[in-house]
């Protein structure tokens, strides 16, 4: 990230803010989009952090941090848009009908839609941790630092995600043994 | 997929999926908005001047000098605003640790303080506070080692929580380590709010009274992760007493005052606490 694009930004400089959102804008709406499972909740999500990025962009101490402190502003973002989350249900067809990037064939269809489900059932601000860590490949550590929590609430909400997501995924399963028992 | 290495490669996979470009319109749409949107400039004081060479400073110190000096004159000289009973003035608290050099005293609340009603008594962490009706309590079921920053989630607190606040506090032998050693330690672990988002005081940081104990106000309205309330902020202060460190941790739709006037309830008892696993 260039420091003296950050500098200029900060200092009212819109086109210099318009050619940071265009460097980061896709990740951003990557990550929004996978923690809210909804299109257009990610969208919206992204426009308002946006906008409040160049808001608060004077308070920002230290430009190398340009990125981390947007993807904080990102999540927080999300956190609002999840509270008007619509059903499910509309979410699944919207994400499976609109692959960018090609899905691994090791993960079958029955078992994204069994993790969909489970997924949408985590409280969002273990998403976010999920989605940091598993997407962007980030430390915990790191995490900790971007949204401003101690590294020990990062890793117990990565934590009861993955345990969320696991029992999630045995209820799942259960009325497929059972009926298999049965058949 | 159910162990969690399977799992975790499958989430990867998954999350793989779906879009990795913003749509064009979004990103229009905001740099739209942003044309006749204003910054926010940032009007507080700073703790450092570091760009002021030491002539500067001493003529801007001696500006405000005369500033403060000449308005309290103009204070003093009308008399009637001092009979008729109005607030009283703020006062510093008391010096209470030959470490603390900066008296911190909560101004008015600007959040509504509900009166401290519910008795909360920690047999795990050794003390004793009131919170507000309404609230829940959920006493730590293991002991807290020191070595973690405070963690909301985590079982080794002990958590009061109301609708739009929450308060964790733990506590923990300082063992071989004196108050000074252990506050080192914890600055460089952690930063100086134990988190490392919100250092911007100084680090002799100001002193408070916990109970009537001396205490330290190391978290000063920093900038919370709005998980307890939108845009929520939190505060932390640390307390010694007879070889134990007293953590406490508000977050939420609260402030100084609202934070001091639970810390005012709390009794210390570190000889009842209990450091089993």
């Amino acid at each position: 990230m260039d420091r003296d694009l950050v500098e200029q930004a900060r200092n009212g400089d819109r086109e210099a803010f318009a050619v940071l959102v265009h460097q980061v804008s896709d990740q951003l709406y990557a990550v929004a989009q996978r923690i809210l499972r909804d299109p257009g909740l990610a969208e919206d999500a992204l426009q308002n952090a946006l906008v409040l990025a160049w808001r608060q962009l004077p308070h920002l101490r230290e430009p190398a941090r340009f990125e981390a402190w947007i993807h904080r502003i990102l999540v927080h973002a999300c956190y609002d848009e999840s509270k008007r989350a619509r059903p499910w249900t509309a979410t699944i067809r919207a994400m499976s009908a609109d692959g960018g990037s090609t899905p691994d064939a090791s993960v079958a269809v029955a078992d994204r839609d069994e993790l969909e489900r489970a997924f949408r059932h985590l409280p969002v601000d273990q998403r976010s941790v999920f989605v940091l860590h598993h997407y962007l490949g980030l430390p915990l550590v790191e995490i900790a630092e971007m949204l401003g929590i101690p590294a020990g609430t990062a890793r117990s909400r990565l934590h009861y995600a993955t345990r969320g997501l696991r029992d999630a995924l045995v209820a799942d399963a259960q009325p497929t043994i059972r009926e298999g028992r049965l058949a | 997929m159910t162990d969690d290495r399977s799992l975790e490669r499958a989430a990867r996979s998954w999350l793989e999926v779906g879009p990795t470009e913003a749509p064009d319109r979004v990103v229009e749409a905001a740099l739209l908005q942003i044309q006749t949107t204003s910054q926010e400039r940032d009007l507080r004081v700073p703790w450092r001047l570091p760009t002021m060479s030491t002539p500067t400073r001493l003529a801007a110190a001696a500006i405000i000098g005369v500033l403060l000096v000449g308005g309290a004159f103009l204070y003093l000289d009308q008399p009637s605003q001092h009979s008729v009973g109005g607030e009283p003035s703020p006062s510093a608290a008391p010096s209470v640790s030959p470490s603390a050099s900066v008296a911190a005293s909560p101004s008015a609340s600007t959040v509504a303080v509900p009166p401290m009603t519910q008795p909360f008594t920690s047999t795990r962490h050794g003390y004793a506070i009131r919170y507000p009706s309404g609230w829940s309590a959920t006493p730590a079921t293991k002991r807290w080692t020191g070595g973690d920053g405070p963690d909301p989630s985590a079982s080794n607190m002990d958590e009061l929580s109301g609708p739009s606040a929450r308060l964790v506090v733990e506590s923990a032998p300082l063992g071989k380590q004196t108050a000074d050693q252990w506050k080192a330690a914890y600055v460089a672990r952690f930063g100086q709010d134990g988190i490392g988002v919100c250092d911007v005081l100084p680090l002799d940081w100001p002193a408070i009274t916990i109970g009537g104990r001396p205490g330290f106000l190391d978290g000063n309205d920093c900038p919370g992760d709005g998980t307890v309330a939108p845009n929520d902020r939190f505060f932390e202060a640390l307390a010694f007493v007879d070889g134990r460190v007293y953590l406490f941790w508000i977050q939420g739709t609260v402030d100084r005052a609202y934070f001091q006037s639970m810390l005012d309830t709390v009794t210390f008892d570190p000889a009842a606490a209990n450091d089993k696993p």
